[in-house]
C-alpha cells in the first residue's frame, strides 16, 4: 500500500481491520530487520576500549590517515569493570590495561596472542617494557604491547595546600576534611594505602599488613569528597578548588597548567609510582587487521612525540625521544629511558589477588 | 453471542464449541502476547537471580554449588554494612518519597481544581522535563547544587556567602533532593487522576451544609484521593530504594545505596552470587516495607479507598 492511500484510508475511515494488521505487521517485521542492518553498516572500524579520556585522536594518528576514519571508542574508569564487561560478552578488539592488572586479564583467559612480524615498530621499542611481567607467555608469544609509562601520585595545589614535605601522607591531612580525592580504583587506592601503612609489597601485602592499610583508607574516608572515576572530573574539581589534593597522572598536570591552574605533581618522599600500559588484543576480536592498524599506529614516533608534548607521558618507541627535545622531556620529568624511569620509584607490580584486594577498598566505600 | 445460545439450546452445550472453552481462556489469547513478554523478562530473570543466589563464585567461575552462605554472610558480623546499607536506603527512598508526595499534591490539586482549560498542554508541560534522559535530570543537579554551581554561585553573587557551601553536593540529602525531582511525574499523574475524578456535587454539598474549605478537603477532596495518593507512593518508594546512579552521581562517600552495593558485586568485586543473594534480600526488605506501609492505612480504608 502506497503511503498516501494509507493516510487517505486513515483520514476516510475506509481502512479494514484486515489492513491494519497487515500493515503492523510489515512495520513489525521492519522492526526486527532493522539492527542486522545496522550491525553491517557499524562493521567498520576497531573497537578500542580504554580510559575515559585516552581515545583523542593524537593517540594514534597513522590509524585515521590510513583508514580515514575513527576508531570506535567505548570508555572505562576502573580496569575491573572493563574485565567483567568483556568477560560477559562485550565485543572489543584492543583494551588498554596496565602492567599491574595483566596478570588477571591473562588469567582471565580473555586475550589472544599479538602476532609481532605484523607489527612494524615492535623493533624499536624498548625491551624493558615488552618483557615486563605477564606481558609475555610460557613460549614467548607476545600478549602485550607497551605504549605509554607514566607516574601516579599526587596531584595538588600549592597555593591551596600547604605542604611541609611531599609524601603520600597529604592524602590523609585532617587540615582538608572535604577536599582531598581518591581513585575509585582498588587496584590504586590499595596499595597507596599500603605504602603508607608501610607495606613490603604495597602490592601483595600479607593479611596483617592489608588489614593496616584498610584501617588507613577507613580513617580517611572523612576526609574524602569524593573516590574518583573519571580523569576530568578531577582536574574540574582542582581548577574550582573543590578538591586541593588528588591522586593523579601525568597528563592531568599538562591539563591544568594549560588551563593556567596553579598544580604540582608531588615526588612523595616513600618513592612516586610508576607503571607501564598498553594495549591487549581480546581472543574474539571481530576487526584483527584494523587492531594491527590501532597498535601499529600507536607505537608509531609520531603519536609518541604527540604523546610526549600534549599528555606528558613517556612512550614505548626509542625513535621517539630523537623527536622530542631535551627540554620538553625535564618539563615533564621525563628520562630518555624508561629503565631510568622505573629505578627509581615504586614500580606498580602486578597484583597477584586482584579480588582480596578489591573486597578491602569495596568494603571500605560501602561501610556506612 | 453465547449467552443467545445457551438459552436457546440448553442441552446441546458439548457441540457448541465456543461454550465448552471456559471464558478465562479466551481473555487469556488476548493478553497473550504480553504474558509472554512478562514471562521472558521478568519472571525468567528473577528466577535465575533466586537460583545464582544459592551458588557460589570462585574466581572467574559461578560453581552452581546449592548452599545458604550468601545469606548466611549477611547476618554475621562481616555483612553489618549490607544491613546497615539496607536500612539506610530504606530510609532515604522514604524521606525521598515523601518528599515527592507532598510536593506533588498541590502540583495535582491545582491542575484538577485550578485550570480550566487546555489541560492538556499542563500535562505536556509537567512532563517536559521527563522528556530529557534520567541521567542528564541527575547531571542538572549535580551542576545546580555543585561547588560552583547554580546554587553557589548566585548565593555569591547577592553576597549571602564568600566561600561554596560545600554540605550540598556529595551526601545523602543530595540523593534525596535529586530522587524527589526525578520522580516527581510519577507522582503527580496519579494523584492527579484521581482528584480528577471526584465528583464535584460532594464539594458543593458539603460546602452547602456548612464545611468550611479546610473541613471539605480533609473530609471529601483528600479521602476519595488516596487511591491516587497509596499508589503514588508505591510508585516512587519501590524503584527508588534499588536506585545505584543517583547516589554515584551526587551522593559522594557517605550517601551511597544498597544499589551500589550490588552492582559492585556484579562487576568489581565480581562476585555475582552474593550479588543476588543481596538482591533478594532487598526485594524482601521493599516487600515488608510496603506491607507495613499498607497495615498501618489499614484494610477498612483500603477497601474504603476502592484499592
Amino acid at each position: 500500500m502506497e503511503t498516501q492511500d494509507f493516510l487517505k484510508a486513515m483520514k476516510s475511515g475506509r481502512m479494514s481491520r484486515r489492513d491494519i494488521l497487515q500493515m503492523l505487521t510489515a512495520a513489525g517485521l521492519t522492526m526486527t530487520m532493522l539492527p542486522v542492518g545496522r550491525a553491517k553498516a557499524a562493521d567498520g572500524e576497531v573497537i578500542y576500549f580504554t580510559w575515559e579520556g585516552y581515545n583523542d585522536p593524537g593517540f594514534h594518528p597513522g590509524y585515521t590517515a590510513k583508514n580515514n576514519a575513527e576508531p570506535e571508542g567505548p570508555v572505562f574508569g576502573d580496569v575491573e569493570e572493563a574485565l567483567t564487561k568483556v568477560r560477559s560478552g562485550f565485543k572489543v578488539d584492543i583494551v588498554h590495561p596496565c602492567n599491574l592488572d595483566l596478570k588477571r586479564w591473562r588469567d582471565a583467559d580473555v586475550l589472544q596472542a599479538i602476532d609481532t612480524s605484523r607489527l612494524t615498530n615492535f623493533a624499536d621499542l624498548f625491551p624493558g617494557l615488552t618483557k615486563l611481567p605477564y606481558a609475555q607467555g610460557d613460549k614467548g608469544e607476545q600478549f602485550f604491547i607497551p605504549v605509554d609509562w607514566g607516574n601516579t601520585s599526587i596531584l595538588y595545589r600549592p597555593d591551596l595546600f600547604e605542604a611541609k614535605e611531599e609524601s603520600w601522607n597529604m592524602l590523609w591531612d585532617e587540615r582538608y576534611t572535604g577536599q582531598i580525592a581518591m581513585s575509585a580504583d582498588a587496584t590504586e587506592a590499595v596499595p597507596i594505602a599500603g605504602i603508607v601503612a608501610g607495606a613490603k609489597d604495597p602490592f601483595n601485602m600479607t593479611d596483617e599488613e592489608l588489614g593496616k592499610a584498610k584501617a588507613l583508607l577507613v580513617k580517611q574516608k572523612p576526609l574524602v569528597r569524593f573516590y574518583w572515576d573519571s580523569n576530568s572530573a578531577v582536574e574540574q574539581a582542582l581548577a574550582s578548588g573543590e578538591l586541593v589534593a588528588s591522586t593523579g597522572w601525568n597528563s592531568s598536570v599538562v591539563t591544568l597548567t594549560g588551563q593556567g591552574v596553579n598544580i604540582k605533581f608531588a615526588n612523595p618522599k616513600e618513592g612516586i609510582m610508576s607503571y607501564c600500559c598498553g594495549l591487549v588484543l581480546t581472543k574474539d576480536a571481530p576487526h584483527v587487521d584494523k587492531a594491527y592498524d590501532l597498535i601499529n599506529a600507536m607505537t608509531a614516533p609520531e603519536a609518541g612525540k604527540w604523546l610526549i608534548e600534549a599528555q606528558g607521558y613517556g612512550h614505548s618507541n626509542k625513535k621517539t625521544f630523537d623527536l622530542v627535545d631535551e627540554k620538553t622531556l625535564a618539563e615533564r620529568g621525563l628520562p630518555k629511558d624508561p629503565s631510568d624511569f622505573f629505578s627509581k620509584g615504586i614500580v606498580q607490580q602486578p597484583i597477584l589477588d586482584t579480588e582480596r584486594v578489591q573486597k578491602v577498598f569495596e568494603e571500605v566505600k560501602a561501610g556506612a | 453471542m453465547t449467552a443467545q445460545a445457551h438459552s436457546s439450546t440448553p442441552s446441546s452445550a458439548p457441540a457448541d464449541f465456543t461454550a465448552a472453552r471456559p471464558e478465562w481462556l479466551d481473555g487469556l489469547w488476548l493478553i497473550l502476547p504480553t504474558l509472554l513478554i512478562v514471562l521472558g523478562m521478568m519472571v525468567v530473570p528473577l528466577i535465575g537471580i533466586v537460583v545464582v543466589s544459592f551458588w557460589t563464585q570462585t574466581g572467574f567461575d559461578i560453581l552452581p554449588a546449592w548452599n545458604l552462605d550468601n545469606y548466611r554472610v549477611l547476618f554475621t558480623e562481616e555483612g553489618a554494612l549490607y544491613r546497615i546499607l539496607i536500612m539506610k536506603s530504606l530510609w532515604m527512598s522514604l524521606t525521598a518519597t515523601i518528599a515527592v508526595v507532598v510536593l506533588a499534591y498541590p502540583m495535582a490539586y491545582f491542575m484538577a481544581f485550578r485550570i480550566e482549560k487546555s489541560k492538556l498542554i499542563w500535562i505536556i508541560l509537567l512532563t517536559v522535563p521527563f522528556w530529557t534522559s534520567y541521567l542528564l535530570r541527575i547531571f542538572a543537579w549535580k551542576v545546580i547544587l555543585g561547588f560552583n554551581g547554580v546554587i553557589n554561585s548566585g548565593l555569591k553573587f547577592v553576597g549571602f556567602i564568600d566561600k561554596p557551601l560545600e554540605f550540598l553536593l556529595y551526601n545523602p540529602t543530595a540523593v534525596t533532593i535529586t530522587l524527589a525531582h526525578a520522580w516527581a511525574a510519577y507522582a503527580v499523574l496519579p494523584i492527579y487522576v484521581s482528584l480528577e475524578k471526584i465528583d464535584r456535587s460532594y464539594l458543593e454539598a458539603a460546602q452547602d451544609l456548612g464545611d468550611s474549605k479546610w473541613k471539605r478537603f480533609w473530609r471529601i477532596t483528600f479521602p476519595l484521593s488516596l487511591p491516587g495518593t497509596i499508589s503514588a507512593t508505591l510508585l516512587v518508594f519501590i524503584p527508588t530504594v534499588g536506585d545505584y546512579i543517583t547516589p554515584t552521581l551526587v551522593g559522594g562517600t557517605s550517601g551511597i545505596m544498597i544499589g551500589n552495593s550490588i552492582v559492585t558485586q556484579f562487576g568489581k568485586a565480581n562476585n555475582a552470587p552474593l550479588g543476588a543473594a543481596l538482591s533478594c534480600i532487598m526485594m524482601l526488605a521493599i516487600t515488608l516495607a510496603v506491607c507495613a506501609f499498607l497495615a498501618a492505612i489499614g484494610r477498612k480504608r483500603l477497601k474504603a479507598a476502592d484499592i
